[in-house]
């Protein structure tokens, strides 16, 4: 109990001084008391409209979409019993940047039809591929045997990027800003990416978290989950499902940032243990904080330009995932 | 009751296991024998349904087909070995995922206090309780299957199916696992159903046998009506021939040690090695032979000599078949020869070697005595067979030598002693 009240407590302090920094650094500091007043509705109007029009809604994207990126990769590791699964890796990415490509190299990304447009075509490109890549798996191999499901998900994913490459190769036009979708921002997106990412990050938490047993039963795999009363197959099935509208969801406003979905699971068993009920919120507060963080990084570090915020989380991931995982086994 | 019947499953379209049925009593260990790829695995895998079959499998009088994965989860358990982990729950979270299948209260719902309670004994009984923090990823391969068999007792099933669940593990958990799942099968309405990659350990747990060649049952029954010959067949070699040279090379390991003969002293290696190989002939076909002769005299000789050849190399007595009265009886007998010749015995009797020289001495007067009683048989016009005569000269020899070897050892000339008194 007292274990976990501290996990808690460094959860919530991380959580809220992650937003704290995420809302309040930028070319016009905002301190946290100032921020708190703006979020009351009152004080200076500017600092407000910055505030609340601005930055509030870039941070609370980007904290959603660490979240979901993180629960969908605790998830999909869980199913396949591989600590190295992750929604990425099995299509959803490859597919949201084809869907997203096809739309963008087509001309179809003006007005608000395309703002509409290329988020929609980047949740169908990833759930497509995800359920393709499912129905292939299941035509390959009847049982679904988690290391078919990888494989089919990997080989998808190549050849969506390489589609994908040609594409931006022969639409060179579009070229640039196709190369920046697929490394993700979160700038200018509004409150309209939090308005559909909020509701089904919520709803999939809960889905997943009622099912924290079963979840915890299928990392032992297939025959043992059979033998302790869980359907691995079915379970597979729709747990994937689920992870790929999650993921799908998430990468459609953001486009593609890499390495959260698989680095903030294994620091939230590092941290947590390794069941569900426990390391699914952290995961999803680890990676929501990492995620703003590395936002924060991607537009003060060469202000006033950006830097793809996925380069940042790639690489501020790499190192920090190899410092984590392998500091128990180098003692 | 287990009852299966004509259950036929395999991979996709192939058929790997064809028309088995058994059916399995409480109390009951079957055992799955037969080479690799004969469908041993695979039968299991279609008991548990993890893959499709055809035929019918009740138990109780319900059908195991039709039951829900969950309802299954709380009547079949399956134990097989994990050689690696990736996700680090603790020993206590994986026992309690045990509890899955009986989890009330549908989603949401976690482990409650009685199951708490059911994982802790668990735990104490099998030595675990105080790894119950650590990270499954830290133990052992033997520790990992001593949890992962917790978790399977806590689940309570009725059946456990245990897929070579002892692979990769030191002699020690072997013998303790399979220790382990004998007693849990001993209490009322539980049966195991096995398939072991060790032959002796297989045998050693069942008490029922499946032997399976090519997908198809070949032989159901008793493991001890299982005939050898046929083993050999499925196996393609010669099973008895290679289980006896194993046996007979750990036999001779249990008994070379200097421990297994206490009373030969510091007597050199080649007098135990004698020993060793003479006692054990000797009381063989002492016990052989003890069948065959007709006359009560010598059939009590025999049964004397027998005893007295055990009472020396304590190893060999398990095999003696004798009443409890009998046994008795004889080790009086002993006792007063022993008292009576006491003087006579002390001549060979070493300082280190007492009871041995004493008893070295006592089987060469019995030895004498048998040779004595056989041609008074021979007078009589009775046969005897010639393996009984060798043996009853062998007896006056072996021990005359013996006695002498452990005299001269200890330093003590008996020839000299002898040709003096004598």
């Amino acid at each position: 109990m007292n274990r976990s009240m501290k996990g808690a407590g460094f959860l919530a302090f991380l959580a809220i001084a992650s937003i704290l920094l995420g809302v309040g650094v930028g070319s016009v500091p905002v301190s946290p008391v100032k921020i708190m007043i703006a979020l009351a509705g009152q004080g200076d109007e500017g600092v407000r409209a910055l505030i609340l029009g601005l930055r509030l809604p870039r941070v609370a994207l980007a904290f959603l979409t660490g979240a979901a990126l993180s629960v969908g990769g605790t998830v999909m590791q869980s199913a396949l019993e591989n600590p190295l699964a992750s929604p990425f890796g099995l299509g959803v990415s490859a597919g949201a940047g084809l869907g997203a490509t096809m739309v963008m190299a087509a001309g179809l990304t003006g007005g608000i039809a395309g703002a509409f447009l290329l988020p929609a075509a980047g949740f169908a490109g990833g759930l497509g591929t995800v359920l393709l890549a499912l129905a292939l798996a299941k035509a390959f191999d009847a049982r679904l045997s988690s290391v078919t499901v990888v494989l089919t998900g990997m080989v998808i994913s190549l050849f969506f990027s390489a589609v994908m490459d040609l594409m931006a190769a022969m639409s060179p036009e579009y070229a640039q800003r196709i190369g920046l979708w697929q490394m993700g921002s979160f700038a200018a997106k509004g409150w309209q990416g939090v308005a559909v990412l909020g509701p089904v990050l919520l709803l999939c938490f809960v889905l997943f978290m009622s099912r924290a047993s079963m979840l915890d039963v299928m990392t032992f795999g297939d025959e043992q989950a059979q033998g302790m009363g869980v359907d691995p197959q079915r379970s597979k099935r729709r747990v994937i499902a689920l992870v790929a509208v999650l993921t799908g969801t998430a990468v459609a406003f953001s486009g593609i940032i890499g390495f959260v979905d698989l680095v903030a699971p294994h620091v939230a068993r590092r941290l947590f243990g390794a069941g569900h009920r426990r390391i699914l919120p952290a995961g999803m507060v680890l990676g929501g904080s990492f995620m703003v963080l590395c936002d924060l990084a991607a537009r003060t570090l060469a202000s006033p330009r950006e830097i793809p915020v996925g380069a940042v989380t790639a690489l501020l991931g790499a190192p920090f995932f190899l410092y984590v995982f392998f500091k128990k086994r180098g003692r | 009751m287990l009852e299966v019947k004509k259950l036929s499953c395999g991979y996709g379209g192939e058929q790997v296991v064809n028309d088995i049925s058994f059916t399995l009593s409480p109390g009951q260990r079957l055992v799955v024998l037969g080479s690799n790829g004969c469908g041993k695995t695979t039968l299991l895998r279609g008991l548990m349904g993890i893959l499709p079959s055809t035929g019918t499998m009740e138990f109780d009088g319900r059908d195991l087909k039709a039951m829900t994965v969950r309802e299954k989860g709380r009547t079949m358990a399956m134990l097989t070995q994990m050689n690696s982990v990736s996700f680090s729950y603790t020993v206590m979270e994986t026992v309690l995922l045990g509890r899955y299948a009986h989890l009330e209260g549908g989603l949401f719902s976690t482990p409650g206090a009685e199951d708490r309670r059911m994982a802790e004994e668990q735990l104490k009984r099998l030595g675990l309780w105080q790894e119950r923090d650590k990270r499954i990823t830290e133990l052992s391969g033997g520790q990992l299957q001593r949890v992962l068999l917790a978790r399977t007792f806590v689940q309570e099933p009725r059946i456990i199916l245990l897929d070579e669940p002892a692979n990769h593990l030191d002699l020690k958990y072997q013998v303790e696992l399979v220790e382990e799942l004998k007693k849990w099968t001993s209490e009322p309405g539980r049966m195991a159903i096995g398939v072991f990659h060790d032959l002796d350990l297989a045998l050693s747990f069942a008490d029922t046998v499946l032997l399976m060649d090519r997908g198809r049952s070949v032989y159901l029954g008793s493991a001890d009506g299982l005939d050898p010959e046929m083993l050999s067949r499925v196996f393609g070699i010669d099973v008895p021939g290679y289980m006896n040279a194993s046996r007979r090379r750990w036999e001779k390991l249990r008994k070379s040690p200097y421990e297994a003969y206490p009373f030969l002293g510091d007597a050199s290696d080649d007098l135990r090695c004698d020993f060793e190989l003479m006692t054990d002939r000797m009381a063989s076909e002492v016990g052989l032979l003890r069948a065959k002769v007709p006359d009560e005299g010598l059939k009590k000789e025999l049964l004397w000599i027998c005893e007295l050849i055990y009472h020396m190399n304590p190893s060999l007595r398990t095999q003696l078949k004798v009443t409890e009265e009998e046994k008795d009886r004889l080790f009086a007998a002993v006792e007063r020869l022993r008292v009576q010749c006491g003087d006579r015995c002390r001549r060979f009797v070493t300082p280190q070697g007492c009871e041995t020289g004493c008893m070295a001495h006592i089987l060469r007067v019995r030895g004498k005595e048998l040779v004595r009683l056989l041609y008074r048989h021979i007078q009589q016009g009775h046969s005897v067979e010639p393996r009984l005569m060798d043996l009853a000269n062998l007896l006056s020899g072996y021990f005359f030598y013996l006695a002498l070897r452990l005299n001269a050892d200890a330093g003590v000339d008996e020839i000299d002693f002898i040709s003096r008194n004598y």
